[in-house]
């Protein structure tokens, strides 16, 4: 029940966009569970992040694998949250 | 991933713009260079200069490339921005002021202007933090930023500043200095405020601070801000009567004076008198009296005067003729603005400085003007960044507060000119961040009217700010405003609860206060209705809080409820009822059944763990009933926490009565295996030790084995290796692509075996063919082949490798192919050995193109030019340069080949070298390089045309290694040189050169020329930094010079350490690894070089290796040895935790005696005996004993004191140590006589391992017998060591006899030492004796016998 698997990090959203807009845009990949955007508690701005969990793990592989996100006009740069990144690579020489 | 995907685009970018700098420079350098070598030194400097500068100006009425020259400025600004702030100084400290005034000190040297925001947040936070005497230092250095450098001032905030700073530093028992006067001088003159100069001298007097030359300077300066022209001539003859020197300064403020009372003759004469005293008018001057012309509008003569100015020379920088001409808008003429405009020179620091103007004009309210004034700037030729140019001057006029009317009327503008395509919704942004709440509803208004969207959140900064301003009435103001937008219900009671209403209720408002301002602003009663719902919530007041929902017309936001809900049953008194009243209302206001909702609140107030069962039943009961579900997931989670209470099945149905049975759960798998990462971190005996561990439990070691073959294979153990290839072998174990990569490498590398190796590759390469990260493999074995000479051979392996993988190569992973360098040096080198020499042109012109090595170390390349320099055959050189230069894209020496072509006057081959070179280091860094060649040969005024360039900036990593290049060969004529020619360099960091200027006074210990360095920067207006103040005082101090100023301290201004030197640097170096014997040998060496390090660096250097406990105990160990007291007291500051705190205190008291000032610390310990336990030790004693006997006196009366408390015995034991062991019986007869607690709880280890060490039989005996009646095991102590003494004198009836003393006394072998134990044994079974004891055979080691 690892719902990080299918948690988005989600970048550069510009501050005219609010937290149930978000929802509704990625609502287009599949069922989201929740979504929000970081705000800073003392002044009220948007941070430009926010997180995006999805309730399956199909849904988040589609929105990833759709090239081009935009919202407002700007381009979002998202990222898979994995829980641990493996590295398999083995320490040598190189 | 990301960064590496970047790279490669922002390197090509960068270089780009490099090509473009380069094509600009050299339309003017290389006209400038051939000149320069043209005509060496035998031309008079004046005709050289108007050749020059005529040539240059030329340049500049014809703007022959705008476009690039305009590219030109921003470039710099941008890579100004990204790199070279990089490397001048990165803000690194703990201390929050201390960090914002090193972003201001940024601030000053990158853009030549502060943030008055920036200033009052320091004052602010300097406030708050209280202890003014404290924070005094930091004050004063923000003093000088209060004047001309605040573009965005308006004169009533300066004001107040200023007077605010100086009635805080108006603190007792602070010390000014001259410059602090000085400096609170200049921001009041800079900002118009009137002085008397009769009281300001007479005040400096009554503190007894005697003015100097800066101090009359700004006086007269203040005089003739007035046009009071008799004043400033008094203070000019009490100048000349004290001798002070009258420089340029005196006489441009001289001018001013004259001007400003509309005496054009006699500011004229003045510069007559200039000439005169062979002072040349400089562009201050000629700035001077053109900003007096502009006062008046007087536009025809200031041409009259620019154009004088190019027949005398003189080069006018835009910042000169940028306050021209905001003199002319100030005062009410901006209708000749456009006549100046275009005689600006177009130079690197154009737009700085008509950014500042800019932001002038914007700030008086002349937007017009500044629009203009924006307009000439230097915009990029990249269309993605066209739409972004205009946000400067739009953001600054947000920032005033400007009528929005005139700010969208300039953006509608600038979107036409293509330099905008910001909207409103920008200037929005733009006034939340810049904290200006009204200006933002204004433009929500704007908004609004053009039909934008104006969403709920948008607000929330607004609320913020109103509430952390106080502003009530702004706060119903925004309330109004956000009722009057199109919204999201659940958005806009977000918005109502999480800020409106906290502001409100922050300002004192109460809940009907709240409910009545929401319902006049006009929000709908659902939601006004939610806002009860949760103010209720907020109080704990569950039950009106599901009354009030339950009256129908309720909005319910799951999101708040579920932020509030838990923590409001809790405060309830566990309403369970209520709570779920409010969860059913919520479902059935959404339509839907909120599962996430009813999941999150209830495992919230279960999991917080302070229910008792019966709450916990009726939770459960109210859940039923309410028919609330959650999701089957947390079903396991809950379960663990129902089962720890009473009856915990029937809580356990209900509660899987209310989880839905949902799909099965999904358990995570478990790992059999440890991951790989687990795996790559262990060492070799680790893993030998998991090996032996799982063959024990006979599990499958395959895995295991897998990583420790891979291992041993990196570390060459062939050995070991075999082994377990065997074993896995055997196992019928596959190998991976990246064993058979380890395994060719251990054949490649370490065995030399090419066919082993060339076996593994092959089979790599076929079973694996996508793998592709086996570069060094690669490498060796060509590298073997080389060595068997076989040329082709190594050349295809290296072809092979690229042509299946040459992405690799390409890859972002090895961009920086210093991975590969030493290789490929390792593979050159034998390739020399062992093959013919034309074969290494190949080998290295094959790894070059197939990209296994760029730009990495070619060493080998100097060499040969060495040669051609120092036969001077020039056309070698060239030849040589050109080759490695277009082969390699390396310029190895080409300082060196500068220099030598310059002493030949070889103009051409000086051209074509500076191009060549240019190709690979870029124009900046080469212009540099000859702007230091020039000057090393003697050729100044070359150096100097260098340097006026245009788009030259200071490049300091540069410069500094140029200053570095001087100090090491002593060079001060041309230091001198160098600092004062780069004055004007535009971004130059001034404190930076004028420290490096002092550090060669240093060097030579002339610290009456570092004090005139110290002098130019008040002069030059710039900012010391402490480390320089730092490092003058001690300069000063070694000479026992007075300081003129406040010396700051590390731990005052909480800066972390930054090397100043090479030797710091290599100094901290090795702390860091903890070779303390090569940082002694360092600090000797730079102590006989002159140039120790200061006490401040030594104290810093302990706070760095604090982490390291032996280290800072040697580290320390050493400095009291090197009797470094100044340094340890600072150590004893650093917050030690007591273990080294104690530790640093006897070192202290070491040092004291070292440095032979052990009197002033034993003064201080007789008044204050208490502290003398901590640092008293008996070695520390003998070393007072051996330098300075008379003094034990003191101590003693220490001891005598501190024994007021009794129970302090270490201070004794220390005193009682010290007399056995020099000797002294009587007197340590005495001390146990004084003191008879000794005998039972004195620590004699250390005393009795001394005596036995130093053979005293007597001090041990004596301790015998001052134990007697002490414990068994104290007096073991003793004998066990004259056991082991007599039986290291092979004197094994001594030996017996004390031990039978021993047992005769009461102590048994059980209580006595092994080690004396042992000794007696061998002594005894030497010499055929029976043992006292029996042996027992099952044990071994020191503990063998059986204890009676």
């Amino acid at each position: 029940m690892s719902g990080n698997l299918r948690r988005l990090f989600v970048g550069n959203i510009p501050w005219t966009v609010s937290q149930f807009e978000l929802k509704q845009y990625f609502a287009k990949f599949g069922p989201v569970r929740s979504a929000s955007i970081i705000f800073d508690d003392k002044t009220g701005i948007s941070k430009g992040y926010g997180f995006v969990s999805f309730a399956n793990r199909d849904a988040l592989s589609s929105t990833v694998n759709h090239s081009d996100h935009e919202l407002d006009g700007a381009k979002l740069n998202l990222q898979a949250v994995s829980p641990k990144q493996r590295n398999t690579r083995i320490d040598t020489d190189e | 991933m990301l960064a590496l995907s970047q790279l490669p685009h922002t390197r090509a970018h960068r270089n780009n713009k490099m090509a473009a700098l380069a094509k600009v420079a050299r339309i003017v350098n290389l006209t400038a260079v051939r000149r320069l070598i043209g005509i060496p030194g035998t031309t008079g400097r004046g005709a050289f200069i108007t050749s020059f500068v005529g040539d240059s100006l030329r340049f500049t009425e014809k703007r022959i490339p705008p476009v690039i020259s305009r590219h030109l400025s921003v470039v710099a600004a941008i890579e100004h921005d990204k790199s070279s702030v990089r490397d001048q100084r990165r803000p690194a400290t703990t201390d929050p002021i201390s960090r914002q005034l090193q972003v201001l000190d940024l601030q000053v040297q990158r853009w030549g202007r502060v943030d008055n925001e920036e200033v009052t947040n320091i004052i602010a936070a300097m406030e708050k933090a209280g202890e003014v005497s404290s924070q005094l230092t930091k004050a004063l250095m923000v003093l000088p930023c209060l004047g001309a450098l605040m573009v965005y001032k308006n004169v009533v905030l300066v004001g107040e500043v200023s007077s605010q700073l100086t009635t805080s530093s108006h603190a007792p028992g602070v010390s000014y200095n001259v410059s602090h006067y000085n400096a609170a001088l200049r921001v009041q003159l800079e900002n118009a405020v009137k002085v008397n100069a009769a009281t300001f001298l007479a005040n400096m007097e009554s503190n007894q601070i005697i003015p100097n030359r800066i101090t009359y300077q700004l006086l007269i300066a203040c005089y003739c801000e007035n046009g009071d022209i008799d004043g400033a001539s008094k203070i000019l003859e009490h100048m000349k009567s004290q001798n002070l020197s009258i420089n340029e300064v005196v006489f441009n403020m001289l001018i001013k004076g004259h001007m400003k009372i509309g005496d054009i003759e006699g500011a004229k004469s003045v510069m007559e008198t200039m000439r005169g005293s062979e002072l040349d008018p400089s562009a201050e001057t000629y700035k001077t009296l053109m900003c007096g012309y502009a006062e008046r509008g007087d536009v025809d003569s200031i041409q009259q005067v620019l154009a004088n100015a190019e027949t005398d020379g003189v080069v006018l920088h835009p910042r000169h003729l940028f306050e021209v001409l905001f003199d002319l808008v100030y005062h009410g003429h901006p209708e000749h603005m456009s006549v100046l405009l275009p005689q600006i020179r177009m130079t690197r620091s154009y737009n700085q400085d008509a950014a500042n103007c800019m932001f002038r004009l914007v700030t008086h309210g002349h937007d017009d003007a500044a629009l203009q004034v924006y307009l000439t700037m230097e915009k990029p030729s990249s269309p993605e960044q066209q739409g972004h140019l205009g946000r400067v001057l739009l953001r600054n006029m947000v920032l005033k507060q400007r009528p929005l009317e005139k700010v969208l009327e300039f953006m509608e503008r600038l979107k036409k000119e293509g330099l905008s395509t910001d909207n409103i919704n920008m200037l929005g942004l733009w006034a939340i961040k810049f904290d200006k709440p009204d200006y933002t509803l204004q433009i929500f208004r704007k908004m609004k009217e053009q039909d934008m969207p104006v969403k709920p959140h948008y607000f929330w900064p607004v609320f913020r700010s109103f509430q952390a301003s106080g502003n009530r009435e702004g706060v119903y103001e925004a309330l109004k405003e956000l009722a009057g937008i199109v919204k999201v219900e659940n958005e806009t009671v977000i918005t109502l609860y999480r800020y409106a209403t906290v502001a409100m209720q922050h300002l004192g408002d109460d809940v009907d206060t709240i409910v009545a301002k929401l319902q006049e602003a006009g929000f709908s009663e659902p939601s006004v209705n939610c806002i009860r719902v949760m103010l209720s919530l907020k109080e704990g007041n569950l039950a009106q809080a599901a009354n009030i929902a339950a009256c129908g017309d309720t909005f319910l936001s799951p999101s708040l409820l579920k932020a509030q809900l838990a923590a409001a049953y809790a405060k309830s008194n566990h309403d369970a009822v209520s709570a779920m009243e409010l969860l059913r209302l919520t479902q059935e206001v959404a339509g839907e059944k909120l599962l996430d909702l009813n999941s999150s609140v209830i495992s919230e107030i279960l999991q917080n763990g302070s229910l008792d069962t019966q709450q916990v039943d009726q939770l459960l009961d109210a859940c039923i009933e309410k028919g609330l579900h959650m999701f089957a997931g947390i079903k396991a989670k809950l379960t663990k926490i129902l089962e720890t209470h009473d009856e915990s099945s029937r809580l356990i149905e209900k509660l899987n009565k209310i989880a839905l049975m949902g799909g099965e759960e999904r358990r995570a798998m478990q790992q059999v295996n440890l991951p790989a990462k687990e795996f790559m971190r262990k060492s070799v005996p680790q893993l030998e030790k998991m090996l032996e561990e799982a063959r024990s439990h006979n599990a499958n070691t395959k895995a295991i084995e897998k990583w420790l073959l891979s291992k041993c294979c990196a570390s060459g153990d062939v050995e070991r290796s075999n082994q377990l290839k065997a074993s896995l072998d055997s196992q019928g174990f596959v190998y991976n692509a990246e064993l058979l990569r380890q395994l060719g490498y251990l054949a490649a590398r370490t065995q030399e075996d090419l066919g082993l190796a060339l076996k593994y590759k092959q089979q790599m390469e076929s079973q694996h063919p996508d793998f592709s990260t086996y570069v060094s493999l690669v490498l060796h074995i060509a590298q073997l082949q080389l060595k068997a000479g076989a040329v082709p051979d190594a050349i295809q392996t290296l072809r092979d490798y690229s042509e299946r993988h040459g992405d690799e190569l390409k890859k972002g992973g090895f961009s920086d192919n210093y991975i590969l360098a030493d290789i490929c040096e390792s593979l050159l080198a034998t390739c020399r050995e062992h093959c013919p020499p034309e074969a290494s042109t190949e080998v290295v012109k094959t790894l070059f193109d197939l990209g296994y090595m760029k730009r990495g170390t070619f060493s080998m390349l100097t060499q040969p030019i060495k040669a051609h320099i120092e036969k001077e055959d020039a056309a070698g050189m060239l030849k040589i340069l050109e080759q490695t230069v277009t082969e390699f894209g390396r310029a190895p020496m080409f300082s060196d080949i500068f220099r030598a072509l310059i002493h030949k006057e070889d103009a051409d081959r000086l051209q074509t070298a500076v191009d060549l070179v240019t190709t690979v280091h870029g124009e900046m860094n080469v212009l540099l390089h000859l702007v230091f060649a020039f000057i090393e040969c003697e050729k100044v005024k070359q150096a100097k045309k260098i340097l006026e360039t245009p788009g030259l900036r200071a490049v300091m990593s540069v410069l500094r290694d140029g200053c570095q290049r001087f100090y090491n060969s002593n060079m001060v004529k041309e230091m001198d040189q160098l600092v004062d020619i780069t004055k004007d360099l535009f971004a130059i960091d001034r404190d930076e050169m004028l420290f490096q200027q002092i550090r060669l006074c240093a060097k030579n210990g002339d610290y009456t020329k570092a004090l005139d360095v110290y002098a130019s920067y008040e002069e030059q207006n710039v900012l010391p930094r402490t480390r320089t103040l730092r490092y003058l005082a001690k300069l000063l101090q070694s000479h026992d010079q007075e300081v003129p100023f406040e010396v700051p301290t590390t731990a005052q201004t909480g800066e972390q350490l930054r090397a100043d030197s090479a030797e710091e640097e290599q100094a901290i170096k090795f702390l860091k690894a903890g070779d303390i014997n090569a940082f002694l040998t360092l600090k000797q060496k730079s102590e006989s070089d002159g140039a120790a390090f200061s006490s401040d660096f030594l104290a810093e250097l302990a706070r760095i290796i604090r982490g390291d406990q032996k280290t800072f105990k040697m580290y320390t160990y050493a400095l009291a040895e090197a009797g470094e007291v100044d340094s340890l007291l600072v150590i004893r500051q650093q917050n030690l935790p007591n273990t080294l705190d104690h530790f640093v205190h006897q070192r202290i008291f070491n040092a004291y005696v070292k440095a032979g000032r052990v009197e002033e610390l034993l003064d201080y310990l007789v008044e204050n005996p208490s502290l003398l336990h901590k640092y008293l030790t008996t070695k520390g004693l003998m070393k007072l004993a051996e330098t300075q006997p008379h003094l034990i006196a003191k101590v003693e009366l220490a001891v005598e004191k501190s024994n007021a408390d009794v129970t302090r015995l270490d201070v004794v034991t220390h005193l009682f140590n010290y007399y056995c062991l020099t000797d002294q019986m009587d007197k340590a007869d005495q001390v146990i006589t004084k003191y008879p607690l000794l005998r039972d709880q004195m620590r004699v280890m250390f005393l009795c391992r001394e005596a036995e060490r130093q053979n005293k039989e007597d001090i041990l005996k004596k301790l015998v017998d001052v134990m007697k009646e002490s414990s068994k095991r104290r007096l073991s102590m003793p004998y066990s060591h004259l056991i082991n003494l007599k039986c290291r004198e092979n004197d094994w009836q001594a030996a017996m006899g004390y031990f039978r003393e021993a047992e005769s006394n009461g102590v048994t072998v059980g209580d006595m030492w092994n080690v004396a134990l042992l000794s007696l044994e061998e002594q005894l079974l030497n010499n055929s004796q029976p043992l006292p004891w029996k042996v027992c055979s099952t044990h071994t080691g020191p503990s063998f016998m059986e204890r009676i």
